[in-house]
């Protein structure tokens, strides 16, 4: 890559377009070009953020003169500054095993930008950079992510010992994922030996609270047992175990790490979608039992009429009427309960004219299939493969048993129905914006996948998780402006009416600042970028090659060389065109939000502020 | 009631401003505020979107420890006359020192709004208990609670906003390095 970078830079001047630029844009690529050259040990985040914003502006954009001169420096340029953005982000926002899942995603999957930037694939590569661009975070982050020196001394010690034979190089060449299951492997072992001791250690708390702590990260409960017996039967008192999310968190990070490794590129986006919406657990396979709600102990038929009942599991053919009784297609246009209530909103009437469209349907990218699933843990979800909306059915099972309903109960009863329906549209506008943004993408003529076989698709980021929740945002606060207020955000999850409520407050930049942080496995808009430029090299020195031979000796050209030369820009100009056009999106979006607040924002409180 | 809950559990006004907080850096925003940066915290820019120069809001979030995935953070922003976010401090005031939607769903809770100080300037001040959700979008998402605070200081032309924003374990050890930046803080555009 060094190469690569160097060879970019001795080529700027090479292309005719960038001699005839203007000098302030000459300039800039140069500066952008040397902040991501490690040889030069800038790779600073401060000029990345300078270098994004600069390439975007414009009309068209330099980065889209520049990427018509020299795709393949334009997309080092642009891949890599956006690296250096998102490795900033996830360092300074995301601490503990978010941040580690986190930190994998971007450093240890393949298309590693930062890798390419001496800047990965182990986490020690990146100390350096935090020391310098994020001192505070340096100290948490080597623990974190389990580094040799961060150990502690008793973790360190025994590992060295004869019984495990670690060394601090071949511990460090280990994914991070690796060191957490490696570390619970060692804290049972260790939790063996101390149960079968005749004698408990002398500094039993400190030891102990270290195993606890690699137990739960790999969710190793019969050792956790294990380790409680010996301090109960030694009178030791420890600590309660708090409610802590290490647990769950580790198996997460032991499923993402194993389930991220082993799919390819063209996998990740549907990976992730899913990882996001919670539907992780779908490739599980078995069906978790059903829990009650709280306070539901009676079985159904045995409760007074009303009163909460155990939720009772519909049938495939119940999951089916009932999507279909709240939205399908007739004549053209959606219907059923759902569909009416979206029609109480711009969003929600967006989403239905979305399934109308004959501009999108002639692709067929507007095809609603919309049903109930069952998908352990998850509220709803778009699934891009099989371009199906489904809604978890243990929502409706619950919604139904909560007023002591079984689902086919509650079909019967017109007021529970749209009162589910209110409750869902929410999760129906957010994901139908989703299955949207691909239609849009394959109109716009983005399409990933071309020569390669299979569907037209474009890169799935927290960008679009911007536009769905925006859109949910709106649809929910102007449907209770029109529906009671106060009283109608009850009709809503609390997670939903929390996001419209930071919606409201802040607008678009407050949902994605405030929750970035909990969406440790989905690409951000800078790490997607960096990811599918990277991802695009191959393609790009092709390109290159091609057109320098174009350029110099065109008569020399086959009809093949000319050929390929043509798919190869079309490949690239796909991501430069995805790219720009998901940037501009966004800012229209912001744009656009900020008119809605101001619209149906509550009305100046009247507050006397004094001045200065 | 509800101010005592949130006092007790921070207990705050204990300690005295800028009490054992490491020596920071000055920073100045353009030609808006300048204010002592805590020791060791890290600015980050937004990445996309509106520019600042078209919202017509300039300033900064400095981000510290991270607790449950969220990191501790104090923004310190500079709300121009015209701008597209907040058009005054009175509709600032009312979108987060109550629910912004009307009311309350999940058992948030919301302080008084108080005179106070930020620095040598009069301000607004409010605190409030809110929550983040995680996993994102699940059925049964896990509450990690969170404390923020704020100081809003009108001027003559727009108004500041300085916020702590803490999950709720990390949220008193930190608080000290709120009330540094507060007392460093000097609005530049009046």
């Amino acid at each position: 890559m060094t190469k690569l970078l160097l060879s970019l830079i001795l080529t700027l001047s090479a292309y005719p377009a960038f001699a005839e630029m203007a000098a302030p844009d000459q300039a800039l690529i140069t500066e952008c070009a040397d902040n991501i050259n490690p040889g030069k040990k800038l790779l600073s985040p401060t000029t990345a953020d300078k270098c994004v914003k600069g390439l975007n502006a414009g009309s068209p954009t330099l980065l889209t003169k520049y990427a018509q001169e020299d795709p393949e420096g334009a997309s080092i340029l642009i891949g890599d500054n956006n690296a250096l953005l998102d490795l900033k982000e996830i360092v300074v926002r995301q601490g503990g095993l978010d941040g580690v899942i986190a930190l994998s995603r971007i450093l240890e999957k393949p298309d590693c930008a930062l890798c390419e930037m001496t800047l990965g694939p182990r986490p020690e590569a990146i100390f350096d950079w935090v020391g310098k661009y994020a001192s505070s975070r340096q100290a948490g982050l080597k623990k974190d992510v389990r580094t040799w020196d961060a150990l502690g001394h008793y973790r360190m010690t025994s590992l060295a010992s004869a019984a495990y034979g670690k060394t601090k190089a071949d511990w460090n060449s280990q994914a991070m994922v690796k060191r957490y299951l490696e570390l619970g492997k060692w804290a049972a072992s260790e939790t063996t030996k101390i149960a079968a001791a005749p004698k408990v250690p002398a500094n039993f708390a400190e030891v102990s609270a270290v195993l606890r702590e690699d137990l739960e990260a790999v969710d190793d409960a019969a050792s956790l047992t294990k380790l409680s017996g010996v301090a109960a039967k030694a009178g030791i008192k420890e600590e309660a175990p708090k409610p802590s999310t290490a647990d769950k968190k580790g198996k997460q990070l032991a499923a993402a790490g194993n389930k991220l490794a082993s799919i390819d590129q063209a996998g990740r986006g549907e990976y992730l979608t899913q990882a996001f919406d919670g539907a992780g657990a779908l490739a599980a396979g078995a069906l978790p039992a059903v829990k009650p709600v709280a306070g539901a102990t009676a079985k159904p038929g045995t409760a007074k009429p009303g009163a909460p009942i155990t939720p009772v599991q519909m049938t495939a053919a119940e999951e089916k009427a009932l999507g279909q009784a709240m939205i399908r297609m007739e004549k053209g246009k959606p219907v059923g309960y759902m569909a009416d209530v979206m029609n109480q909103s711009e969003a929600g009437k967006r989403t239905n004219a979305f399934y109308s469209d004959p501009k999108y349907a002639k692709a067929g990218t507007n095809k609603l299939d919309f049903s109930f699933t069952r998908s352990p843990g998850a509220f709803g979800y778009w699934d891009p493969d099989a371009k199906v909306v489904r809604i978890n059915s243990e929502v409706a099972e619950e919604f139904a048993a909560k007023r002591g309903m079984t689902v086919p109960q509650l079909m019967k009863d017109k007021k529970a129905m749209q009162e589910l329906a209110v409750m869902i549209s929410p999760v129906m506008v957010h994901e139908a914006e989703h299955q949207n943004q691909t239609a849009r993408a394959v109109a716009a003529g983005v399409d990933f996948k071309k020569f390669s076989g299979g569907g037209s698709s474009d890169p799935y980021t927290r960008a679009k998780e911007n536009l769905s929740n925006t859109e949910s945002a709106k649809h929910m606060i102007e449907y209770c402006s029109k529906n009671g207020g106060p009283a109608c955000w009850k009709s809503f999850h609390p997670m939903h009416a929390d996001n419209a409520e930071k919606f409201m407050a802040g607008g678009v930049e407050a949902l994605d600042a405030l929750k970035a942080p909990l969406y440790p496995r989905i690409d951000s808009f800078e790490g997607g970028t960096a990811r599918e430029f990277q991802a695009a090299q191959t393609y790009a020195k092709q390109l290159k090659a091609l057109e320098t031979l174009q350029r110099s000796s065109p008569k020399t050209m086959t009809a093949e060389q000319r050929q390929n030369l043509a798919d190869y820009r079309v490949l690239m100009d796909t991501r430069f065109k995805w790219y720009t056009i998901s940037y501009q999106e966004n800012s229209a979006n912001d744009a656009e939000a900020l008119a809605f607040r101001k619209k149906y924002g509550t009305a100046a409180s009247g507050l006397a502020v004094p001045t200065l | 009631m509800k101010n005592l809950i949130l006092a007790a559990a921070l207990c705050l006004g204990a300690a005295p401003a800028s009490a054992g907080a490491p020596a920071g850096a000055a920073y100045t925003e353009g030609k808006y505020f300048t204010i002592t940066v805590p020791g060791g915290w890290t600015k980050k820019d937004e990445g996309f979107g509106l520019s600042d120069e078209e919202k017509k809001v300039f300033g900064a979030d400095f981000f510290g420890p991270a607790a449950d995935g969220l990191a501790v953070r104090i923004g310190v922003h500079y709300y121009a006359p015209g701008n597209l976010v907040q058009p005054t401090p009175e509709k600032f005031i009312k979108l987060h020192s109550q629910p912004a939607i009307g009311v309350n769903v999940d058992g948030k809770v919301y302080g008084k709004v108080a005179a106070g100080k930020a620095g040598n300037y009069y301000a607004r001040v409010f605190e409030r208990k809110t929550f983040e959700y995680e996993p994102k979008e699940a059925l049964h998402p896990k509450k990690i609670h969170v404390y923020e605070k704020f100081h809003v200081v009108p001027v003559k032309n727009g108004f500041y906003v300085l916020r702590y924003y803490a999950p709720m374990d990390l949220a008193k050890a930190n608080l000290k390095h709120y009330q540094a930046v507060l007392a460093s803080f000097k609005p530049l555009a009046r």
